[in-house]
């Protein structure tokens, strides 16, 4: 346990920089475009109570208010973009976490698998490296979102500022729906196969380290299988459909079955590889 | 354990942010709304349910209302699947949860017919242009728990273009299964649109075909059937109403009138009669109306006269062929504009704007005399003094009965 924490820790120190980064970035463009958006609808409403002119963000179906949630809204795609630029560095740290101990002069992986404790520990410490990533960037996109709050307050006029509901602020970017869905259970969900995904993923690179150039067509065939054993289900069950045969409950509980399996396989494939196959 | 401060509160940081977005969001929800009693007896409004749009140029959101509170519908998640809302009528769910095999893939409620011995569900096989589909029976008796499942391929003398079952319903020793029919005719193009009464008896033989012929005259004409509200039972009637166009008869500026006529299917003598008389109409008036609901043996007919901000209800008694007229005048019970309308249980139930507010007026009222019996309208639940700010983003769309 001792050595599974600290290989966790290790793996969180060493992406700290990346992180810090990425979370910086997140509150310099976030926080500059709700400045901007919300500065920009401030003077529409400027406009219009000197010169009656409105605008496309000030319209005559007004009252001459502006939200916060309105604000976020008219600057979505810089904070789409903001976010998309974590999910695009996590998902490529995906595979660098694994391959990056390959790379260099002096091997780091050999280091690792020579560790005397269990090889799993390796497997585990990444993937939880890779779950608190996930997490602190959700929580911080959460605090940017709050500390957001505080600064529309603090740029707009009191009698000017509408009343912004929690629901139309996640509303406001359609990322922030998929990204923090409303509902605790959904987002249970979207981040289980989330790391369900990661499992399989780093399945797939073992497999890869494993057999090397041959290793990658398996690698990509174990990784479609999954997907496929995952999704196609829920097509034949017709999940979407109103006229299946099976009931709500019936479909979710095979599917959950099934989604187990793809971790439970994963997760031992992983783990004999590690012990048993793996190749420097 | 100094060394591993960062990935503790790294951890730490992550799970509170998390918990403390969901506590908040669940703490800051948005407005609530109920129906509240004005006057009357607040139990004639406990079976609705209002369907209203929320909007406050984020997003439109669908909620619905009822005397106990609001219910927004939640945003779509991965285990969100689509579902007939009559699903979430209790008689239905009562249905589903006593005859949970029976009722797998049974998800449209004109294709079942109900009575305290039997269920039946009648589903029609159709590919286009093929000259025949397939009518397919599941019938259950209800005491002992038997299912019969028998499937009859029905002719076609032109190429099927779509094919849905409209009603189903037991008379006696027959089962008679109304299917509306679109189909393409082989000399070209065109399709036309009809009903046939299939017969079977309750074994799932069939006997024999009722083509329903309304006579209409022109060809710019579509017959619609009348779904039932709900209705347990047999019925011997099936209702429909046809609105033809009238291209003699236009307005100056070539807007073309429209005649419209309601009729009753017996299913037990085959006879189709027209009920009331035809009317001529210029359906794209702004606020006008035109509804029919057939209940219990009882044609209902509604139409709105916008100009004169009143509402003429006729009901039929298809068994006397008694009929009675109603003229409700929106501004004695306090309303300005008719939003939504419907008839059920022996009631008219309006929905109505409120002159010079944000608010909506529900009125209850008989429907064999017109007396009002209930009065309400759309508060904010937490009685909150600016109702009217937050009343502007709610439209209300539909009155539904929770049958």
């Amino acid at each position: 346990m001792n050595r599974y924490l600290k290989l966790v820790h290790m793996e969180i120190h060493r992406f700290r920089y990346i992180l810090a980064a990425l979370l910086g970035l997140v509150a310099v463009v976030q926080w500059g475009a709700l400045v901007w958006s919300a500065r920009r609808m401030d003077a529409a409403l400027d406009e219009v109570e000197k010169f009656g002119r409105y605008t496309m963000y000030i319209n005559e179906l007004s009252d001459r208010k502006i939200s916060y949630a309105e604000a976020i809204y008219n600057a979505q795609q810089l904070y789409i973009l903001s976010v998309l630029a974590v999910i695009g560095t996590l998902c490529a740290y995906l595979l660098f976490v694994w391959y990056r101990d390959w790379l260099g002069r002096s091997t780091f992986i050999y280091r690792l698998l020579m560790l005397p404790s269990a090889r799993s520990s390796i497997y585990l410490s990444k993937l939880t490296a890779i779950v608190v990533f996930i997490i602190a960037s959700l929580a911080f996109q959460a605090l940017s979102l709050a500390i957001g709050g505080v600064i529309f307050e603090v740029l707009i006029r009191g009698d000017r500022q509408g009343e912004s509901y929690f629901v139309d602020i996640v509303n406001a970017t359609l990322v922030l729906q998929y990204l923090m869905p409303l509902r605790l259970g959904d987002f249970a969900l979207n981040y289980g196969l989330g790391i369900v995904a990661v499992l399989v993923v780093f399945t797939g690179i073992l497999i890869e380290r494993s057999y090397r150039w041959t290793g990658i067509a398996y690698a990509v065939g174990y990784v479609l299988i999954c997907a496929a054993a995952i999704v196609i289900p829920i097509n034949v069950m017709g999940m979407y459909r109103t006229s299946s045969y099976l009931y709500t409950a019936e479909i979710v509980g095979i599917e959950l079955a099934i989604i187990l399996f793809v971790a439970a396989v994963s997760i031992w494939l992983g783990f004999r590889l590690l012990r048993r196959k793996i190749s420097v | 354990m100094k060394r591993y401060w960062l990935s503790i509160v790294l951890a730490l940081f992550g799970v509170c942010g998390i918990a403390g977005y969901y506590v908040f969001g669940a703490s800051d929800e948005l407005p609530a709304f109920k129906l509240t009693t004005i006057s009357g007896d607040p139990k004639e409004a406990e079976p609705l349910q209002i369907t209203a749009q929320y909007e406050n140029r984020i997003k439109l959101k669908y909620l619905y209302l009822t005397t106990k509170g609001s219910r927004y519908q939640p945003d779509e998640g991965l285990l969100d699947r689509p579902r007939p809302s009559w699903m979430d009528y209790p008689f239905y769910r009562k249905l589903l949860k006593d005859h949970r095999g029976f009722m797998r893939k049974k998800t449209v409620d004109s294709s079942l017919y109900v009575d305290e011995k039997r269920l039946v569900y009648a589903d029609v096989r159709s590919e286009t242009d093929r000259a025949d589909y397939t009518i397919i029976l599941d019938i259950l008796d209800r005491a002992s728990e038997e299912t019969l499942h028998k499937e009859g391929t029905m002719p076609l003398p032109e190429l099927n273009n779509w094919t849905i079952v409209s009603d189903v319903q037991v008379r006696g020793e027959d089962l008679h299964v109304l299917v509306q029919k679109s189909v393409k005719l082989r000399t070209g193009n065109e399709v036309r649109y009809e009903y046939v009464d299939h017969v079977f008896d309750l074994t799932g033989k069939h006997k024999r075909d009722m083509k329903l012929d309304f006579g209409l005259e022109t060809p710019n004409n579509s017959t619609y059937f009348i779904y039932r509200n709900g209705e347990v039972g047999s019925s011997e009637f099936a209702g429909f109403w046809s609105q033809e166009q009238q291209q003699s008869e236009a307005d100056f500026d070539g807007t073309p009138y429209w005649t419209y006529r309601a009729y009753t299917y017996s299913y037990d003598t085959g006879r189709i009669t027209q009920v009331g008389d035809a009317r001529l109409e210029k359906p794209n008036t702004p606020g006008y109306m035109y509804e029919n609901w057939l209940e219990a043996g009882v044609f209902y007919t509604a139409r709105s006269d916008h100009a004169k901000h009143s509402l003429e209800v006729e009901r039929h008694e298809l068994g006397t062929k008694r009929k009675h007229a109603l003229t409700i005048e929106y501004d004695t019970l306090g309303g300005k504009e008719l939003q939504s309308i419907r008839i059920t249980a022996g009631r008219i139930y309006l929905l109505l704007s409120i002159p010079e507010s944000e608010e909506e007026l529900l009125v209850a009222l008989d429907v064999s005399n017109g007396k009002v019996l209930y009065k309400g309208k759309i508060s904010a639940e937490d009685g909150t003094e600016n109702v009217m700010d937050v009343n502007q983003d709610l439209r209300p769309v539909r009155i539904d009965y929770n049958y």
